[in-house]
């Protein structure tokens, strides 16, 4: 009964993210006005505002939501511990530790040229790498304890090199404004480029990901269940890992390090809809997207500049804690 | 597209600076000389002396904008070291000339202490636990901490030139900035204000009570930020710019062209689609005179003066 309603709720919710993230802004227009500017009427700088800025950004902020949720839902599957995320893991320092190395390399390198397509190209390689990390240092089922530790390990080991790539680049602030970027996540200044960049592989790997909510429902029962019901388990995991790290090495690609949406997002959604997978996967990357427009809205009309993984983390934070304390 | 006028100035200024130094000296002597002109000679002789000993000769600047100073105004051989960015092009004007002079390791309290100097200068933004370690080892410590404009500017040569023992040539420089200031102040009379902007990947923009501010003021230019309202380095807007109408985006690069600014530029949104960009109307001023807390920002005045009223400088 209520998982009936939950498509719709969820589509309405995004429409209504994305319609709002497309009206509201710096310069105020009108909905006749951002409507007309779609459409490509208007004067030039609505236009402009509409067509290069904000639907850009409304594109970028809903793969990266999507992505990341899907991420953690797959991840939990995976390590069958409710307390999994990319960004708990590490996954995500990863990828930013990635797109860092391009960007301090990159005043050396020749910079308008190498980034583009360097940077995604090496977050991904750097989100394995970091995902090679912690299916070694935490074997499947690992518990909670040592899944986490090892995510604490290579969090603080991932940023330490950050770290010291962002003292060696003192010298370039500008490059150095750049990294603090990847580091605090934020969908500013976002363009067609980076649409082109991330949307069409974050929904391919979405479409991927689709037909295997079965599979994972039987994982979750346990691996020697699955292998017996049918399931050739080391292939499965083998799709999973991959497909999950993919989608938060490009997440992280376009939006910087984005934190706790994919630990957030799925267990709302697990509370509100329950744990089958067929359906929590569709949900979760539906409510990733609508979820981050709505943190991206509120770090766009808050009058401080906060950052987008400033918002979502202040969400995520008391959150974990809640779930951490919860019994189970 | 270098600044001649301010090439020769400086050959002007290092060629004389060996003559300077001798008439510093005896300028300085007869004002003592008139000072105490009715006291007896042994008095004399007595104030004197120390005066001239107590004249630094190990000075060990901590900053750039302090090295850029003193190395207007101290004899060669009163400068210990410079700062350890004074040699780096990317942010010292001086930097072929502060290579001639040993630099610190560090910024820290013992970098600085290793070449036991007699004065140490210090910038507002030098850490306070430095400075405390500094003056609890007991050196004379000058911290120059005024920079926003040419006044500041001023004053800090006034105070660096007294603690130097070179009143006179901190005095021939004002004076010299002074001319230059108001020559320039002549050509631009009656020119209409170009709209300018500076832009950069960096994501804030120079607003009112800048250095950026101070170098339109003198340029004939309107910083359209200001005008908007925006005080101090304020984050950039990316909407907001198209409907500020800047006719020219002013831009420092460590290329003399600009082109890898240009390049940086060209991939941020809210610069490329704006008229001055897709037009290429820039003003390229080297990152190093942008951010020169000097008197060198004079140089900076002419250079964009010329880039944006070209009718009026040649």
């Amino acid at each position: 009964m209520r998982a009936r309603l939950a498509i719709p709720v969820l589509v309405a919710l995004l429409v209504l993210a994305f319609l709002a993230s497309l009206a509201f802004g710096e310069l105020r227009l009108s909905f006749g006005q951002v409507v007309s500017a779609l459409l490509g009427g208007g004067d030039d700088i609505a236009r402009t505002v509409v067509r290069d800025f904000r639907l850009p950004r409304a594109l970028v902020g809903m793969a990266a939501g999507a992505a990341l949720g899907a991420s953690g839902v797959v991840m939990q599957a995976f390590f069958r511990n409710p307390l999994a995320s990319p960004g708990l893991l590490g996954v995500s320092s990863g990828g930013a530790l990635g797109a860092v190395a391009v960007l301090a390399l990159a005043p050396a390198t020749g910079f308008a040229a190498a980034t583009l397509w360097a940077l995604p190209a090496a977050s991904i390689l750097g989100a394995f790498g970091a995902t090679g990390a912690v299916l070694m240092l935490a074997q499947r089922g690992a518990g909670t304890e040592r899944l986490l530790l090892s995510g604490v390990a290579l969090n603080a080991l991932l940023g330490a090199g950050t770290s010291f790539l962002l003292t060696t680049t003192a010298g370039h602030f500008e490059v150095n404004a750049q990294i603090l970027f990847w580091l605090m996540g934020g969908l500013e200044s976002r363009s067609w480029e980076h649409v082109w960049m991330g949307v069409p592989a974050i929904l391919a790997a979405c479409l991927l990901l689709l037909p295997l909510g079965r599979a994972m429902d039987l994982l979750s029962l346990g691996e020697q269940s699955a292998q017996s019901l049918g399931v050739d388990v080391r292939r499965l995991r083998r799709q999973l890992i991959i497909l999950s790290t993919v989608l938060t090495a490009l997440a992280t690609a376009v939006g910087g390090i984005i934190g706790f949406v994919g630990l957030v997002v799925p267990h709302m959604l697990r509370i509100a809809f329950g744990p089958d997978h067929r359906r929590l996967l569709p949900y979760s990357m539906l409510g990733g997207a609508a979820f981050l427009l709505a943190c991206d809205l509120v770090t766009r009309t808050f009058p401080l500049g906060l950052r987008l993984g400033v918002v979502t983390s202040l969400i995520g934070g008391p959150f974990f804690l809640w779930l951490l304390r919860r019994p189970r | 597209m270098h600044d001649l006028s301010c090439q020769a100035d400086k050959d002007h200024h290092q060629g004389t600076k060996g003559t300077k130094n001798c008439q510093g000296m005896g300028r300085c002597f007869s004002w003592c000389l008139g000072a105490l002109v009715v006291r007896s000679f042994l008095f004399l002789l007595l104030a004197a002396l120390p005066l001239m000993a107590a004249r630094p000769q190990r000075v060990v600047s901590q900053a750039v904008g302090t090295d850029e100073l003193l190395l207007a105004l101290a004899d060669p051989g009163q400068i210990a070291a410079l700062s350890h960015i004074g040699r780096d092009a990317r942010f010292s004007v001086v930097a072929a000339e502060a290579k001639r002079f040993p630099a610190l390791k560090d910024s820290d309290a013992e970098s600085v202490l290793r070449f036991r100097p007699d004065l140490v200068l210090a910038a507002s933004f030098t850490r306070p636990e430095t400075l405390a370690l500094l003056r609890r080892a007991g050196v004379r410590l000058v911290v120059l901490d005024r920079f926003d404009s040419l006044e500041d500017v001023y004053a800090s040569l006034r105070i660096l030139g007294h603690e130097l023992g070179q009143d006179a040539r901190a005095e021939a420089l004002i004076a010299q900035c002074r001319a230059r200031v108001q020559a320039l102040a002549e050509r631009l009379r009656g020119a209409r204000p170009v709209r300018v902007l500076t832009a950069g990947a960096y994501p804030f923009t120079a607003g009112a009570g800048t250095t950026f501010q101070d170098l339109c003021e003198h340029a004939g230019a309107v910083n359209v930020a200001a005008e908007a309202g925006l005080k101090g380095h304020a984050p950039t807007p990316s909407e907001k710019l198209l409907t500020w109408n800047a006719e020219v985006l002013v831009i420092s690069g460590d290329r003399p062209d600009g082109s890898d600014a240009r390049a940086r530029l060209a991939e941020i949104p809210h610069y490329r689609v704006l008229p001055a960009f897709k037009a290429g109307r820039f003003a390229v001023i080297p990152g190093a005179l942008m951010s020169s807390v000097s008197h060198h920002r004079i140089d900076a005045y002419e250079l964009l003066a010329r880039a944006l009223h070209p009718e009026r400088l040649r």
